[in-house]
């Protein structure tokens, strides 16, 4: 089984990414070809440029995506830190009911909220601007990432706290002297997932981002599967581009992503 | 305007409950929750009870916004004679409910079969978890080639003495072929199953086997069980990310041919932000919503008394 199955299987979930390498390096001309098992001869990186070429304003659009990433990831982890950290360290009136809210809202699809959200910006002029975009991970943040914070928080020893809190250290203090320090992990974690969510993110640049100078990568790219006549061999450069800093960050990172956060903080 | 009285709503209770407030770690903790508060309230709250009211009425964002008008239920009676609307159901209901047990199936063989210790099951794990990380669009722009009449996947097919279908122009393949991508994407359900495999105790095999249980029986009887509230996890995450199959209907297909892969949430998207019919796009959102809490709350019924908690049990 583990002989004969697992390899092949392996194998069968790597082939579309392999052929789409592949192709990205073909001879102009060859078309598609036939059968996955079929590898294209030559080596064609010039075709690479041509796809940087017919994508729009290609340096504009990785701006733009390396831009929203960067707040993204600043926004998450400022607004989900904070909350994490109250939900998880202070004592307040309500607190267990509002947790249970972050919680609930975990289960409101994203169209529900889009098209309010959408008027809101409309009436505020932001529209084809970077705010729709930035905001939310500021204001809000993602459920899920409050959540990652303030189980993280939990599984740090009280004492450290409480010992800050004896000398004299008020919350903030407290927050960015002790606790941050300790929390790599699941500060990792969360620069990792935010980084994939808004490089990848397609409907939120879709409704809000109109003109060409704010278009991001997957807009560009989006733009260019929809031309008319494309080469293959520079659709498929064009598509490995957009991947690679993807597939770069989670080899890097795999351990955040198989072993999960793990959730045990300072022993003692 | 909603959003003035949600305000002028959140600055009294702010106000009421400075007052009270003498201590000094709860106005922090308020503080420390001010950002997210400020999302809540705006962003998430407020605007789902403007969507709800919208839901109702109709208004597009070419005009002025006091010049909605009010639809009350005939809104909703509307979605009876869309037949587009009732394809778009129909189609989005087929793919979940092909996708949903599929990629459980898949996911969860893969999770036995890389739940031991073997030389390379680290690299395993990676390669099956990988096309997860891939963006939406850049899943759509592949597999279009990849699914072309003329493509690779054909041909494969073609070497194996199999005349393969136009899988995006075909009535009858255009579902199953987002399901096949879908299938490529299980990575997720994956690792939450290995995760659960990881968690049940090893004496509890053990027992079973000692007992003279075989390893279908001790699959059926221990590892299943011991899965239970995973499996539940997985079903309504995989309903719920069926619904919102988006973007690679977006870049593969437009929602062709016909009306067969208008899944859902692209037409929602297509009354709302290119017909700009946002309160019949809040209709639709709301029906989504519906949908996916109905299944959900079907699979939970279902699964009463056949899903055990471990914790319970103790």
């Amino acid at each position: 089984m583990k002989k004969i199955v697992l390899p092949l299987l392996a194998l069968l979930f790597l082939l579309p990414l392999l052929w789409m390498v592949s192709v990205s390096l073909q001879p102009p001309e060859r078309g598609l070809g036939r059968g996955l098992l079929e590898f294209p001869e030559g080596f064609h990186p010039e075709n690479y440029g041509e796809a940087v070429r017919h994508m729009g304003a290609f340096s504009t659009q990785l701006a733009n995506t390396l831009l929203l990433t960067a707040f993204s990831i600043v926004g998450q982890l400022f607004c989900c830190g904070l909350a994490g950290y109250a939900f998880a360290r202070m004592r307040f009136r309500g607190r267990d009911a509002l947790f249970l809210m972050v919680l609930a809202t975990m289960m409101l699809p994203p169209q529900v909220l889009a098209i309010p959200q959408y008027m809101l910006y409309r009436h505020l002029g932001l529209i084809d601007t970077f705010w729709p975009l930035i905001l939310p991970t500021f204001l809000g943040g993602a459920p899920f990432f409050i959540f990652l914070f303030r189980q993280y928080f939990l599984s740090l020893p009280e004492e450290l706290t409480e010992a800050a809190r004896l000398d004299g250290c008020g919350p903030l203090r407290t927050f960015v002297h002790v606790l941050l320090p300790l929390s790599r992990p699941v500060i990792g974690a969360v620069t990792i997932f935010t980084f994939l969510a808004t490089w990848n993110d397609f409907w939120a640049p879709l409704i809000y981002l109109n003109s060409e100078h704010n278009q991001t990568l997957t807009l560009g790219l989006t733009a260019f599967t929809q031309a008319y006549r494309v080469a293959v061999e520079w659709l498929m450069a064009g598509t490995s581009i957009v991947l690679a800093p993807c597939l770069i960050v989670y080899f890097l990172a795999q351990k955040v992503f198989l072993r999960g956060i793990r959730l045990k903080g300072a022993k003692g | 305007m909603p959003a003035v009285v949600l305000a002028a709503l959140l600055g009294l209770l702010i106000r009421r409950r400075r007052a009270r407030l003498l201590d000094r770690e709860e106005r922090a903790a308020w503080l420390f929750l001010a950002p997210f508060l400020l999302g809540l309230v705006f962003l998430t709250a407020g605007p789902a009870l403007i969507s709800a009211l919208l839901s109702l009425s109709e208004w597009s964002p070419l005009q002025d916004l006091s010049r909605a008008r009010w639809m009350g239920l005939d809104q909703y009676a509307r979605l009876l004679t869309d037949v587009t609307f009732q394809d778009s159901v129909r189609v989005t209901a087929l793919y979940a409910l092909l996708a949903v047990p599929l990629q459980l199936v898949v996911s969860l063989a893969l999770a036995l079969a890389l739940n031991r210790r073997f030389k390379g099951v680290g690299v395993y794990r990676t390669l099956f978890y990988l096309p997860t990380i891939i963006s939406p669009v850049v899943l759509g722009a592949m597999w279009r080639w990849l699914l072309a009449v003329e493509g690779p996947l054909n041909g494969l097919l073609e070497n194996a003495g199999v005349a393969g279908p136009d899988w995006l122009r075909d009535p009858a393949f255009v579902v199953p072929s987002f399901v096949l991508i879908g299938l490529w994407t299980m990575g997720a359900q994956m690792l939450v199953f290995l995760a659960g495999l990881n968690g049940i105790d090893p004496a509890l095999h053990e027992a079973a086997r000692l007992d003279g249980a075989g390893r279908v029986r001790r699959l059926l009887h221990v590892t299943l069980p011991g899965l239970g509230p995973l499996i539940l996890f997985n079903v309504v995450v995989g309903l719920i990310n069926a619904f919102q199959l988006f973007a690679q209907p977006f870049v593969m297909t437009r929602g062709g041919p016909g009306n067969e892969s208008r899944f859902l949430a692209l037409y929602l998207y297509e009354q709302g932000f290119r017909y700009f019919r946002m309160g019949y796009a809040s209709t639709l959102a709301w029906v989504l919503f519906a949908l996916v809490l109905i299944l959900t709350l079907i699979v939970l019924r279902a699964s009463r008394g056949r899903v055990h908690y471990a914790g319970a049990a103790r």
